[in-house]
Parts: C-alpha cells; structure tokens; sequence
C-alpha cells in the first residue's frame, strides 16, 4: 500500500465543555456557568495575553481557542512561512448567533443604534481572519457553509490547495455555534508527508480518521 | 464632571469589552487610541454610538471626532458642553 501524502499530525475538539487535544482529556468544565463563561473561564486558565479575545464575538473565540490548542500556540507552525499554511473551515450555522444579537440593535426604530463590534463579526470568515491576524498567517482561506459536517469535502478540497497551491500545511475543521449557543469545534493540523519526519502519525487524513475524532470512537476505544 | 468621567469610564468597559480592565486602569488624559488604550477604529464608531444613545450627542465632523475623542476628559468635556 503506498503511504497517504497527507496526514493529520494534531487535532483538538471542543464540545460538551470539554477539550480533546490529541486523544488526551485537556479541560472538563462542571456543566455549570453558560458557554460564554466556559470560553472566558478556558482563555484565563490557558490563554496567551491576547487582549482582542475579549472583543471577539463567540463564534471567535471558539475557533480561536480551538486554533490555540491545536498549533499550541503557534509553536506547531512556526517551521512553516506565514504564506504556506492554509485554513480551510466549516460550519452549519454561519455567523447567525452574532447575527441574531446585532438584529437586536437595529430591531427598534426608535433605538436604532447598530452595534460596530457586532456589525464586523457578522460574517463567519471573520473567524478565519482572527485566526490570521494573531498568528500572522497569510496563506490560502476559505470557510464554507453546510447543513453538516462534511469531511469528505474538506479533505478533497483541502488536498486541491495541497496540489494546486504552495500549501505546506493545513488548519481544516468545522467550528459550530447555534443561536442558542449550542457549540462544537474540531480543528485538524494536516501536514505533508515528506518523508523526511521519524515521526509518524496516528491519524489518515481520511473522513472516517476525521469522523472518529469527531464523533470521539478514538476515545470509546480506548475507555 | 468627575461622576460623568466615571461613569464613562464603566460605560466604555462595557460597551468596548474590555473586560481585562477596571475604571481604575483608564486614566483620564490618557489617549484612548494608538499608544494608550490601543483602540481601534471600530472602537471609535462604537463610541460615537454610545455618545449618541446615552447622551443625545452626535459627532459629524470625523476630524472633530479625533479631539473629542482623544481621552476620557476630552468626552466628558465635550459632552458637559454640548448637553
């Protein structure tokens, strides 16, 4: 069997109040507090000093903690030029919980003061830009919409950049956040296989790999 | 007008979600933008927001906009001026 091109060396998961990194359990928060406190709760514990996460909208700062985790903090992604790591991103839902808050700026004729700090956030590509603003990253970007997670299309059209672009490495998953604040976050560092790398890893860069780590079957496997 | 200066002081904390800082860090004279807050220009519109909503004041000029928002005294005195 040849071996696969690609692979997936690290992954994080953010759902159900809890952080997978790796496999490996990072943070199980006590199911008290609403998920804003749980984001701001994870950033105080972990964060780096990054003052523009207080400003960011929810949708943001999920995809930034789970960006955080993922490269550990850039330290994953700094063998690489700020032009050859890609992000490729998905969700169901768009920006609509920021989208639903700013509506209720505009929503009253007679209170008609449409929020900025809102206003900026209501597209869910914004997330993606944060993401290249605090690591400096400007490589190829793209963020989809659809009804589910669909692996199989992000790890086609994330080996199309690999092929197509000078890509050396690739941020793809798919960050969710409804407007009841329902949230789940799995992000996947896909880098190439060069051969040169003792190190090898545990995950294909497959849609099933990616389903397992999503739906967490690495985790049933291994209680 | 050292009540209206605190209260500012709240009001941007909260508008801006500076939740990092306390009324405390924010100094009077200190520049809001640039080298002393570190605002950005979305911050600037949200601003002329809340002195529109909560004071009935509203800022056409955008070069006047950059000395009335310049520090947290400048606002208030702005706004004890023109209420």
């Amino acid at each position: 069997m040849e071996p696969s091109e690609f692979s997936i060396s690290h992954y994080c998961l953010i759902k159900n109040r809890r952080i997978i990194l790796n496999g490996e359990k990072l943070i199980e928060e006590e199911a008290h507090g609403d998920f804003p406190s749980f984001l701001s709760s994870v950033y105080k514990t972990f964060g780096s000093e990054y003052t523009k996460f207080y400003k960011m909208d929810l949708l943001s700062k999920l995809g930034i903690l789970t960006t955080d985790f993922l490269i550990d903090f850039g330290s994953r992604i700094k063998k690489y030029n700020e032009n050859d790591i890609a992000i490729i991103l998905a969700n169901s839902q768009s920006s609509l919980e920021t989208d639903a808050r700013f509506l209720e700026t505009i929503a009253d004729e007679n209170k008609y003061y449409p929020n900025p700090a809102l206003f900026v956030y209501t597209l869910p590509n914004v997330l993606i830009g944060e993401i290249c603003i605090k690591y400096k990253l400007k490589g190829e970007s793209v963020f989809f919409v659809s009804q589910t997670a669909d692996f199989d299309f992000l790890r086609i059209y994330s080996e199309n950049v690999f092929r197509n672009t000078k890509t050396k490495a690739i941020i793809t998953g798919w960050v969710d956040l409804d407007f009841k604040q329902n949230y789940e976050s799995i992000l996947f560092l896909v880098e190439k296989n060069d051969g040169s790398s003792t190190d090898s890893s545990p995950w294909s860069f497959t849609a099933t790999s990616m389903e397992d780590l999503y739906f967490e079957k690495n985790l049933e496997e291994s209680e | 007008m050292e009540n209206l200066i605190a209260k500012l002081k709240v009001q941007i904390i909260e508008e801006l979600s500076l939740e990092d800082l306390t009324p405390e860090d924010i100094q009077d004279d200190e520049p809001l933008f640039g080298e002393g807050l570190g605002l950005d220009s979305i911050d600037a519109l949200s601003l002329v927001v809340v002195l529109d909503r909560e004071y009935g004041i509203q800022i056409d000029d955008p070069e006047q906009g950059k000395d009335i928002l310049y520090s947290i005294k400048t606002i208030a005195q702005y706004i004890t001026d023109n209420k």
